[in-house]
């Protein structure tokens, strides 16, 4: 098949001198190999007339030749190596970048499964393209003319033959096209629907067991790899009728060349030694074609795989941005504003309607509603994970738009209600927020977190390993990692989403014992189901039905009688039948 | 060297026994390939006859029988070449989606306990990636293996035939490089082919808990230094596949240059005999091309080599997973029960690895049918642990616990998890609709109880509001849902069986007062004569228990 792909040309930029520095020592390898095919069969045909070939001169050229071979070999291997390792170095930059660009909103349009299968494999499918086919490509271009021009004086007509049969070859693969096209995509839809499939297996496995829906699973598992097994083949079926198709122009022309040859022989035109030349290397015409056929199959993994690394590529990630201005709210406000904010995830209605929001720096903000009131998305707006569809934000007065989502994130960070852990140590974990934490600090945030006298008693202690995802820890531990990771760094706002849901209930009080301590120096959002976590809260906003129905202190909310006071009182009637007592900041 | 766990021949052992089932497959495509590699060697063997008598250098033959033979060498060469590469890459990938199946099914065995340690994407990547390499063993080793000793054979038997002194001329090189050069060449590569393929997993780890982890690197601005660190495995990843490029060019022209060598060879003992008058040039050339078609068999293996490399630490590496000792082993003869009536702790301590401390020590319980058993207590002490522990996801390090006074050990499996309906402390949302999620907790579920059980879990009214209402695509991890949402998904799911024991870990951490009000209500309501085992630090979710424990 022949595979030139615009996507993977364009992606190959800052390594293509390799690529073609590649074809060029392939062709030095020809050369050795036409040295070598010359000195040989030059003495083959003088063993019918002892003494007019110097048979020492014969072996030396052979044998230099060989080691010109065998150089060239080596140094195309030194090439090549760096052809894909600078491809690697540039393509996973790009699409790492792109994850961090698409952000916590917009990552659900690349998913685990593409990342993975596009980063990973497909960055290492498309290095056989870039380093095996590409160059074999130009080379197949080129060597036929270098062998003509070295079998011209041995038999033009054989040469001139053999030209134009290598010539009209490749493009005649070109035949296939379409079927490619249509290969490549359906392979690729089937390696992702595989992979992501296996991955979601791999985390829900323990769910899965739980269940027992094994067996099914295992069922579903193996219709999948049925189905990639089948593109696969197909792919394979392709190929080999593109092989067939090729060698039986190969071989039907080498024939022939024999024929031709023969007859000038037997005639007299052409002596011995340059038949068997025009024999040994007519073959050689075509042997970097078969190469290049070898290598199509995978080949056309990367082909695959780079039009879905493209199409990542092309994911807008465009976000609003404004010049940066320094403004001030006109009231004399400090803090963060929202302003009449609007906010639909795709495909679901509006979660916030006209959502007003002060965030007063050196305040305590509580945001309280039902499940699914839109309190998590306040918070991703807060951190602008997302932008808003209409609506103004403004940080101390300057909107949002003027300035980087990273930048803002040195002002504003969170205990997210999901805390994720990353394999490695817990010191590792903790170091996510602040690089250069020393020892001491990472003790003292840990114990804030009510999470120190655990980890010092570990016989490893910080270098304790946290096993896949933090999957050696409990629910409550990883909480505390995320609180913990949130006091080290030294933002001005912090944010905290159900911070301590799984946290039990005497670390829970003294956690929110410290951050009431901190609140002094700190502003802090707070969302929480526990009502009495925030009742002391400067203001409370209770979201529901996308809106804000009620604001203001926790006495003022009780006396409207509303939503606040309806769920404070149930709250109260659950636990009055408990047996603990409430926290509160 | 380092000493490895699976030797070379240990692993093409077992590798060749994985392929039973597709035994046949692989005996075709054996065999066109030793045809096909003859038919290579007569046609360059029979061409250079066919112009020799064409050019009237010898009378042997006619030339009509040279190219016929010539021709006939030709049909016998694509049939094979088309037969050989089809069958084999039928029969390799037709194994390697059992493979990965049958991977699976390990897995399953050994999940939770033994993987904690392992990294999820390296095992995805030894599900897809490294069982794919595979393939190179599969479809284009076995055929050479046998190819590279026959050919030799044949051609040394025509060099005998035509003039003996070639015999002991080639035999050395063959040698070389059909036996000792492979074998040498696997031997050295086998670490950089094992680096390289680990490297790659740890990649897809590091990629994977990237995208999974966004938010939380995205808060902390800890994007840049992820990528430095993917670039640094990127980085690790160049220095092996340095090592392993070199290797295959070394490899694959090595043996090259020994194939040219051998052809000088040739020449140099045809000089000879020329010298001393005692020669047949005819046979001579004829020989040389014979000899050079001999080794492009040999070539087919020298160039699969370097990916073999990959192939053996792939074979390596699937192996390890395979050979992992499972936590817990089902009983041979194991004994079903059809309720139980009575789950007993007996003095029972666990600890997760030697190297971390007890997280039970001397436990007891004892729960009989109907009770309503509230467990509270600090994080981290073991809540959740001793429910793993009933479920037998674990096994306890001494001491014994007994359903119905049942040895755990002797009760099968799947009898025990059918009975218990648990609600995990983290829900784990499938990537398909949300009524499939929550029919995940009963199979064969109709929708009318996956409804049902919604209603009780309050979620309901919500996924009533969805787009698509109950088929509404979840999508990857429930990153769609709220965390109350993806909660109540779970209790619904839960709630859908009709177990003997409901356990739930942690049920309201992430609901509100009015959800968590209703959920109490309906563990009254119609859990009644259930045993439940509510496992949270909220007291008020404790509210409708028996007895309650406060481990510490
Ligand atoms: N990525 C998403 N795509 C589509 N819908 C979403 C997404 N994230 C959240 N939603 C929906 O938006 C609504 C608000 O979600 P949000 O997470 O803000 O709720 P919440 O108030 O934090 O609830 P909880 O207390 O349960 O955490 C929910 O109904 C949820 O289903
Ligand atoms: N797979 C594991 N390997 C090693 N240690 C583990 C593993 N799983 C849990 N642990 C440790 O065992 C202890 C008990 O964990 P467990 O999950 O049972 O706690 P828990 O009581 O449920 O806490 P929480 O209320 O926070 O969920 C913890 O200290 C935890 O770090
Ligand atoms: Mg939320
Ligand atoms: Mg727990």
């Amino acid at each position: 098949m022949l595979l030139i792909n615009k996507t993977l040309l364009k992606m190959s930029k800052g390594f293509r001198g390799y690529i073609a520095l590649i074809a060029l020592l392939k062709l030095l390898t020809l050369a050795g190999i036409a040295m070598f095919a010359q000195s040989i069969s030059g003495f083959l045909g003088g063993l019918f007339d002892p003494g007019s070939v110097d048979f020492r001169e014969s072996v030396r050229t052979a044998f230099v030749s060989a080691v010109i071979i065998l150089i060239s070999e080596v140094l195309i291997g030194d090439v090549e190596y760096r052809c894909t390792a600078k491809s690697r170095i540039v393509l996973r930059e790009r699409i790492f970048s792109k994850i961090l660009l698409l952000d916590v909103g917009n990552i659900e349009k690349m998913g685990t499964t593409h990342a993975v299968a596009a980063a990973v494999d497909g960055i290492e499918a498309m290095q056989i393209y870039y380093s095996k086919y590409l160059p074999g490509l130009i080379y197949c271009a080129i060597s036929p003319f270098y062998l003509f021009w070295k079998l011209k004086e041995a038999s033009f007509t054989a040469a001139l033959f053999l030209l134009i049969v290598s010539l009209i070859l490749l493009p005649a693969n070109n035949f296939f096209r379409s079927v490619v096209r249509k290969l490549k995509d359906s392979y690729w839809v089937s390696f992702l629907n595989l992979t992501g499939y296996y991955l979601e297996s791999l985390y829900g496995l323990t769910t899965i067991m739980l269940f027992g829906r094994d067996r099914e699973r295992a069922g579903i598992l193996e219709t999948k790899t049925g189905d990639f097994c089948r593109k696969i083949m197909g792919i394979m079926r392709l190929n080999f009728k593109a092989f067939l198709f090729s060698d039986l122009v190969i071989y039907s022309s080498v024939f022939i060349t024999v024929l031709m040859v023969t007859a000038q022989l037997s005639k007299g035109e052409i002596s011995l030694a340059s038949a068997l030349l025009t024999l040994m290397l007519g073959y050689g015409f075509f042997g970097s074609i078969r190469i290049l056929m070898h290598s199509s199959h995978q080949a056309l993994a990367g082909v695959a795989a780079s039009q879905n690394l493209s199409r990542i590529f092309d994911i807008d990630t465009g976000r609003p941005s404004k010049p940066f201005v320094q403004k001030e709210e006109s009231d004399g406000f400090v803090g963060i504003r929202l302003e009449n904010v609007e906010y639909s995830y795709e495909d679901r209605d509006g979660v916030l309607n006209n959502v007003s929001i002060d965030i007063e720096r050196g305040k305590t903000t509580a945001l309280v509603g039902q499940s699914g009131s839109g309190k998590t998305t306040v918070s991703g707006i807060l951190m602008r994970f997302f932008d808003p569809q209409s609506g103004e934000i403004r940080f101390e007065g300057t909107d949002y738009a003027c300035y980087e989502p990273g930048e803002l994130r040195k002002k504003i960070i969170m205990v997210p209600q999901f805390v994720s852990i990353f394999s490695g140590t817990i010191e590792d974990n903790l170091l996510v927020a602040k690089p250069d934490a020393t020892i001491e600090e990472m003790h003292k945030a840990l114990e804030l977190a009510r999470l120190k006298d655990w980890v010092t008693g570990l016989p490893d202690g910080l270098k304790t390993d946290v096993g896949d995802a933090g999957a050696k820890l409990s629910g409550g531990q990883r909480q505390k990692i995320g609180i913990a990771r949130v006091l080290l760094g030294n933002a001005q706002y912090i944010i905290f989403d159900e911070a301590t849901s799984s946290v039990d209930f005497e670390s829970e009080r003294e956690i929110w014992a410290c951050i009431g301590e901190l609140s002094r120096m700190r502003t802090l959002v707070v969302i929480s189901h526990r009502l009495s976590t925030i009742r002391r809260a400067d203001r409370i906003y209770v979201l529901s039905g996308g809106k804000v129905a009620e604001r203001g202190s926790h006495e003022k909310l009780m006396e409207q009688n509303g939503i606040y006071t309806n769920l404070v009182s149930e709250q109260a009637v659950l636990e009055a039948r408990g047996v603990n007592g409430e926290v509160a900041v | 060297m380092k000493k490895r766990k699976y030797g070379l021949m240990q692993t093409t052992g077992r590798l060749l026994a994985m392929a039973a089932p597709v035994k046949g497959l692989l005996t075709v495509s054996t065999l066109a390939s030793i045809l096909g590699n003859l038919g290579h060697i007569g046609l360059l063997g029979f061409g250079s006859m066919m112009i020799m008598r064409g050019a009237g250098f010898t009378g042997s033959g006619s030339l009509v029988l040279w190219g016929a033979l010539t021709l006939f060498c030709s049909v016998l060469i694509f049939a094979c070449r088309y037969i050989e590469g089809y069958v084999s890459h039928a029969a390799a990938y037709k194994l390697l989606s059992y493979m990965r199946v049958d991977m699976f099914k390990t897995l399953s065995k050994l999940a939770p306990a033994c993987l904690v340690d392992r990294h999820k994407g390296d095992i995805l990547s030894v599900a897809i990636s490294d069982i794919e390499i595979i393939e190179v063993f599969f479809a284009h080793t076995i055929g050479p293996l046998f190819t590279v000793i026959l050919l030799p054979a044949v051609t040394l038997c025509v060099a005998a035939a035509i003039a003996p002194l070639f015999v002991p001329a080639l035999l050395p090189i063959y040698i070389i490089i059909c036996v000792l050069f492979p074998i040498a060449a696997v031997r050295l590569g086998r670490n950089a082919g094992m680096a390289y393929r680990q490297r790659v997993g740890e990649l897809k780890s590091l990629t994977i808990e990237s995208v999974m982890g966004l938010k939380d690197i995205q808060i902390f601005g800890f994007g840049q230094r992820r990528i430095d660190m993917v670039q640094d495995k990127t980085a690790e990843i160049n220095k092996v596949s340095r090592l392993l490029t070199m290797h295959r060019q070394i490899v694959t022209s090595a043996p090259t240059f020994f194939v040219y060598l051998a052809r000088i060879l040739v020449i140099s003992v045809a000089a000879y005999l020329a010298a001393t008058g005692d020669h047949d040039p005819v046979g001579v050339i004829a020989l040389s091309f014979v000899v050079s078609a001999s080794f492009s068999s040999t070539q087919s293996l020298t160039t699969v080599i370097s990916s073999l490399l990959e192939a053996y630490a792939a074979a390596e590496r699937l192996f390890v997973l395979e050979d992992m000792q499972p936590e817990v082993v089902e009983a041979e003869n194991p004994v079903m029960f059809h309720k139980i009536e009575r789950v007993e702790f007996d003095n029972v301590t666990f600890r997760y690895s030697t190297e971390r401390g007890k997280v039970l020590d001397g436990f007891n319980l004892t729960l009989s049918a109907g009770e309503k058993l509230g467990i509270s207590g600090e994080s981290g002490i073991g809540k959740s642990t001793v429910i793993r522990l009933l479920l037998r996801f674990w096994e306890p390090t001494s001491g014994e616990i007994r359903i119905n006074g049942i040895p755990l050990k002797e009760i099968s499996l799947a009898c025990l998890r059918e009975r218990i309906s648990m609600l995990e402390q983290e829900t784990f949302i499938f990537n398909d609709t949300v009524a499939a999620n929550i029919a995940v907790g009963k199979e064969g579920a109709t929708l009318q109880e996956v409804m049902a059980s919604a209603k009780r879990a309050q979620i309901h009214d919500f996924i009533m509001t969805l787009p698509d209402g109950y088929a509404t695509q979840m999508g990857e991890m429930g990153g769609r849902l709220s965390g109350g949402e993806r909660q109540r998904i779970g209790i619904a799911r839960a709630m859908l069986r009709d177990p003997d024991i409901l356990i739930m870990d942690e049920p309201t951490s992430n609901l509100d007062v009015l959800n968590e009000k209703e959920m109490l209500k309906t563990l009254e309501d119609e859990y009644g004569d259930k045993t439940l085992f509510i496992v949270s630090h909220r007291s008020s979710t404790l509210t409708g228990c028996s007895r309650i424990i406060h481990l510490g």
